[in-house]
């Protein structure tokens, strides 16, 4: 009895706490100004402290934690409830977002101060954080769409926070229109789901699959649209394309957002949707081809980037490739693991890539360098995240990886391989990142001494560098926690020589990354290195500019929207607003005349009535 | 006789019982209290009379059943009287925020005419048999006329009041030529006994005069509802009464009415066997729909808050009235819901119609303009408001006219249903209309809107309402049928 109690308040905090800060600010932020700050810190505290506490319990007792459910609409059949509910998946997420936003609330602190506006974005930031919290406790397929669609628009909001910049507002345009693209595809596996299953709920669904009550062509269907909008979310080719231009939004909305939690979302669908997917072989094998080739293409574009974190924002999209190809190939473990290990190394990455904008006020690679002796703790940090994303052990994301090329080979698909070149050019990446940013001479001088890191930025930082290290303890047993939580134990261990082999091509690309960046400096020179940012010339342009899918997709598909539309509105034009304009008329024209019955005088008011009297007897002797 | 008439169960009497009795202390205070202690005393005393029998009402749930026959006490009157008192109570805050100085001198009479007009409607409620309802209906009419034409130096009240007793008076004249035939054919005055005999085979030769009997009675009742043919005094009398009188009339008045044509029609009219041609439901539906067109079409070309609002209330008559033309078991739920809805959104948007034209010495819509920046709570309250008359969803108003349009749909009257939402769109224009003028005009003043305590406490007691009807549209529907 107070298990379920508390397991309710704990829920209840978990959602409650950046909601309540999200809507005090909403009232008094402006007035608030630099406290607006800690009042969202707080509320992310409050959250990341409610799910750990729900998680412990959740590993106690094994039941699924639940607040109680309020029905809004109870037609005959299955209502419309609004409840919270996770079992371990969900709690697990939480904890995730929770401390992710916590630390990314703290970065914003310092990143933020100053700005006029700084108690918007932090209302903004709580409103996400709820939203996402809201999202990973849904339990109904109707209350997850609304949070959805809510993380949509905090993501809109976040991005285009600098309403001055014209690029900001057109990067939160693209990133809403492109998501709202995939999400069709969510929307209409909503209304399958209704009419097939009778009721939003995510158990009453998996009972539907077990059953057998949907027949396979329609749970492929429901698996593709459902895939189809975590296409949109989590960036996977061809609905990536919103992810790179969202970099314009502030650096810790794109830790928070564009890598750790909400491009997560899209595989953590996937994930609970697992009994439907797992039904589908079809669908399995899409996701993993897609998973598999956004792995690939978005590290070869990385390679050509020359803004920090653009190259980012690519291996985010590359990682997320890993990490639905591993839904695919049937291990939730897997992707799960690679989602949390990512979620610190990357949110780490970018953190820092804001300690050196904090520094020396830019994210181009071509202008950046000689920061490594300047900056040693973001440096070091940095560093940390970097090899974590190259997977190289005892780091995080060497163990998560592993479990990856694990689940792909066993299930025989040539995933693996392509896997293992992405990580060959994940290395190459990074490498080139490192060596412009750090590891290299300065290619614009920067003040000595540099401004120091705020110690909120500084805390935060630190504390992921040391999530994204240690956090392959995950898998060990002391802190077991982690299948236990997710529910399905570990893939079956790889090869021993996959975990060599991948460890050196690793290094290998790392080696090529920087070396070669090194030697077109060298020779080059700086000037024309400058420019060009020691990439291929001619070919990288057409890397950088991600093949022209990018374009492809803006011009060939938007301008055909565009064709489409201006030919509608000629139609719209010439017959609906005629159309319209004849109803408006005959509707003006009945009330003028029947306006000129109530003149004001009473004894037409009493005939007027004697005589519909009239007409209803006529009627009726009529047609009797 | 007489013991057989101690043996009734009285006690099913109680909430109209303490109603007159509160307003016979009412109009007596006047002759017995001074005139300074009169006004401190008067609205407590009739709050305190609302609330007891608000509560014997609800003592009542459980304990149903019907006086001789005539005066039922089921789940439905009970929720409509709760409905009236509730209503009555807020108009009484409208009440002690009148200004007129008429009203003032005579406000004892004000309020114990209200309460004797409520009792009337409660009854009316009940009411199971011609005489009764006769009664009831006189009851409510002849105190009600009364109100409209309190403001006694008012020309525009006096002429309202005399136009409402004209208007009235026919509408009796038909009540009375209807229940003559019904009466006549049947011999028996109470519903139960006219449905039964009337059903009656060998009144088949006498059905002219059956429907006949019907559309005279339920004719007359239209008077009460607002809706054709009896509709033409509602923009007048709405219009030159005191608003808190409107009020009265809008809601009180209205649900009682429409109480007393579920109970005829369903109660007797729908037993009848067999529609021939233009029958019972087709004739509700054809008033329905007049209603809901000639209302909402007339409403575009009001410049007049008040009269705005009569045509608007002419408009939710035909609403109402779609789910008794529907018949389905549901009809009665939707009915209730949407009158609670109405209740809450109509009185909230007097109060704030009268606030507005008191500050601005006009009942023109221009008198809204730039609300938003005078008072944006107000603004705000505003809109919820429009959004629920209108039918937009979230509001209380959304779920009522969906629901009815289920109905609608269930019943198979397809065609209404077309008009219903043909109505519901044309409306929209008229309620941005003020929507538009609070928020997008602007106004000669940004001096801020204060309202006084009555009207703030209807008005935002509506918005929340309206709002607080739509997120627990659920458990409201499931308290309501707790009473069936």
């Amino acid at each position: 009895m107070f298990e379920s109690a508390y397991g309710a308040a704990a829920l209840g905090a978990i959602f409650g706490g950046p909601a309540v800060a999200f809507g005090f600010l909403l009232v008094a932020g402006r007035r608030l100004g630099a406290l607006a700050g800690g009042v969202a810190t707080l509320g992310a505290l409050v959250s990341a402290a409610g799910a750990l506490w729900a998680a412990g319990m959740f590993l106690r007792s094994g039941e699924v934690l639940a607040t109680p459910v309020f029905l809004w609409l109870a037609p005959a059949g299955g209502g419309i409830t609004f409840g919270l509910q996770a079992g371990g998946l969900g709690l697990w997420m939480a904890v995730l977002v929770g401390l992710v936003a916590f630390f990314v609330h703290l970065y914003s602190l310092g990143y933020m101060k100053g700005d006029p506006r700084q108690a918007v974005y932090f209302q903004h930031l709580s409103f996400f954080t709820a939203a996402m919290q809201g999202l990973v406790l849904s339990g109904n397929l109707l209350q997850f769409y609304v949070f959805w669609e809510l993380v949509g628009l905090a993501s809109f909001l976040l991005i285009g926070f600098d309403v001055h910049r014209p690029a900001a507002r057109r990067a939160a345009m693209k990133a809403f229109l492109v998501t709202r693209f995939g999400d069709i595809g969510l929307f209409i596996a909503l209304w399958i789901v209704y009419v097939h299953v009778g009721s939003f709920r995510f158990d009453d669904l998996f009972r539907a699959v077990e059953t057998g009550a949907l027949s396979p062509p329609l749970l492929t269907a429901l698996s593709l649209l459902l895939f189809l909008g975590a296409m949109g979310k989590s960036g996977q080719f061809p609905l990536h394309v919103w992810l790179p231009d969202a970099m314009e939004g502030p650096t810790p909305v794109s830790a928070l957002i564009h890598a750790a939690t909400m491009v997560a979302a899209g595989v953590y669908l996937v994930a609970v949707m697992e009994p439907v997917f797992s039904a589908s072989p079809v669908a399995q094998a899409v996701v993993a081809g897609v998973g598999a080739w956004t792995a690939l293409y978005a590290a070869v574009v990385a390679v050509a980037q020359t803004d920090m974190k653009r190259v980012l924002a690519y291996s985010t999209v590359s990682q997320l490739g890993f990490m639905m190809h591993a839904l695919g190939v049937g291990s939730v473990y897997a992707a799960l693991f690679h989602l949390s290990t990512h979620a610190f190394f990357k949110a780490l990455l970018f953190l820092g890539a804001g300690a050196v904008y904090h520094a020396a006020g830019t994210y181009d690679l071509t202008r950046l360098g000689g920061l490594g002796r300047k900056m040693p703790f973001t440096t070091a940090a940095f560093a940390v995240g970097a090899l974590a994303l190259v997977g190289l052990p005892p780091l995080s994301g060497f163990f998560s990886k592993e479990r990856i090329l694990a689940a792909s080979w066993t299930a025989g698909s040539g995933g693996a391989g392509i896997l293992l070149g992405t990580t060959l050019i994940t290395a190459l990446y990074v490498g080139r990142l490192l060596t412009l940013a750090f590891f290299s001479p300065a290619r614009t001088p920067t003040p000595a001494p540099l401004p120091p890191l705020p110690a909120t930025m500084a805390i935060a930082v630190a504390a992921l560098a040391l999530f994204a290290a240690f956090a392959g303890g995950l898998e060990s047993e002391r802190f077991g926690a982690f299948a236990r939580m997710i529910g399905e134990p570990p893939p079956s261990e790889a090869p021993a020589f996959f975990a060599a082999l991948s460890t050196a091509l690793g290094l290998f690309g790392l080696l090529l990354g920087a070396t070669w960046v090194r030697r077109r400096l060298a020779a080059i020179g700086r000037t024309e290195a400058a420019a060009d940012g020691a990439s291929f010339g001619g070919f990288s342009r057409a890397v950088r500019a991600g093949f022209g899918v990018d374009a492809l997709i803006v011009r060939g598909i938007g301008g055909g929207a565009m064709a489409v539309g201006r030919a509608l509105a000629a139609v719209d034009r010439g017959l609906f607003e005629g159309i319209v304009a004849l109803v408006v008329a005959v509707v003006r024209g009945l009330g003028f005349f029947a306006s000129r019955l109530a003149d004001g005088r009473v004894q037409r008011y009493n005939l007027i009535a004697v005589l519909i009297l009239l007409f209803f007897l006529v009627v009726w002797a009529v047609s009797g | 006789m007489s013991d057989a008439m101690l043996a009734l169960p009285w006690a099913l009497l109680g909430p109209e019982a303490i109603v007159l009795l509160t307003a016979l202390v009412l109009l007596a205070a006047a002759w017995v209290l001074p005139p300074a202690v009169q006004r401190r005393a008067l609205y407590p005393a009739a709050f305190a009379g609302l609330f007891v029998a608000a509560g014997v009402t609800l003592l009542l749930f459980p304990a149903k059943g019907d006086l001789a026959g005539v005066f039922i006490v089921d789940g439905f009157a009970l929720v409509v009287k709760l409905l009236l008192l509730a209503g009555t109570g807020l108009v009484l805050f409208l009440a002690a925020d009148e200004r007129d100085p008429a009203w003032r001198d005579g406000e004892s009479d004000a309020l114990g005419l209200m309460l004797i007009a409520l009792v009337g409607a409660m009854v009316m409620a009940s009411a199971a048999d011609v005489a009764l309802l006769f009664v009831a209906v006189e009851t409510l009419s002849i105190a009600s006329y009364a109100l409209v034409g309190l403001k006694k130096r008012s020309v525009a009240s006096l002429e309202a009041a005399l136009k409402y007793v004209l208007t009235g008076a026919a509408a009796t004249a038909f009540f009375a030529f209807g229940a003559a035939f019904l009466v006549g054919l049947t011999g028996a005055t109470d519903f139960a006994t006219l449905a039964e005999r009337l059903a009656d085979p060998r009144m088949a030769p006498y059905r002219p005069f059956v429907y006949l009997g019907f559309f005279a009675l339920f004719g007359a009742l239209t008077f009460k509802i607002s809706s054709p043919p009896f509709y033409l005094w509602t923009p007048d009398v709405y219009q030159g009464a005191a608003t808190a009188v409107t009020g009265f009339l809008a809601v009180v008045s209205k649900a009682a009415g429409l109480a007393a044509a579920v109970r005829l029609t369903a109660g007797v009219f729908y037993r009848l066997p067999g529609e021939e041609g233009f029958g019972v439901g087709a004739t509700v539906a054809l008033v329905a729909a007049l209603s809901m067109l000639i209302g909402n079409a007339v409403a575009l070309w009001q410049s007049d808050a008040k009269r705005l609002l009569a045509y608007s209330s002419i408009t939710h008559a035909g609403y109402l009235l779609v789910p008794l033309a529907a018949a389905t078991p549901m009809a009665v739920e939707q009915i209730l819901y949407y009158l609670v809805a109405y209740l809450f959104m109509t009185l909230g948007a007097f109060a704030l119609v009268e606030a507005v034209a008191r500050d601005r010495g006009t009942y023109d819509v221009r008198a809204f303009a730039g609300l938003y920046h005078r008072s944006p709570g107000a603004a705000v309250g505003l809109f919820i408001l429009m959004l629920s008359f209108a039918g937009i969803p979230l509001t209380a108003g959304f779920f009522g006219k969906w629901y009815i349009l289920l109905g609608a749909l269930g019943g198979g009257r397809l065609g209404l249903a077309a008009i219903f939402i043909v109505a519901t769109v044309i409306s929209y224009a008229y309620y941005f209309s003020l929507v538009w003028q609070a928020f997008m005009r602007p106004g000669p003043t940004e001096r801020p809107l204060r309202l006084a305590a009555g009207p703030a406490i209807v008005f935002y007691v509506g918005v929340f309402g309206t709002l607080a009807g739509a997120l627990f549209f659920g458990p409201l529907l499931g308290a309501m049928r707790l009473a069936f």
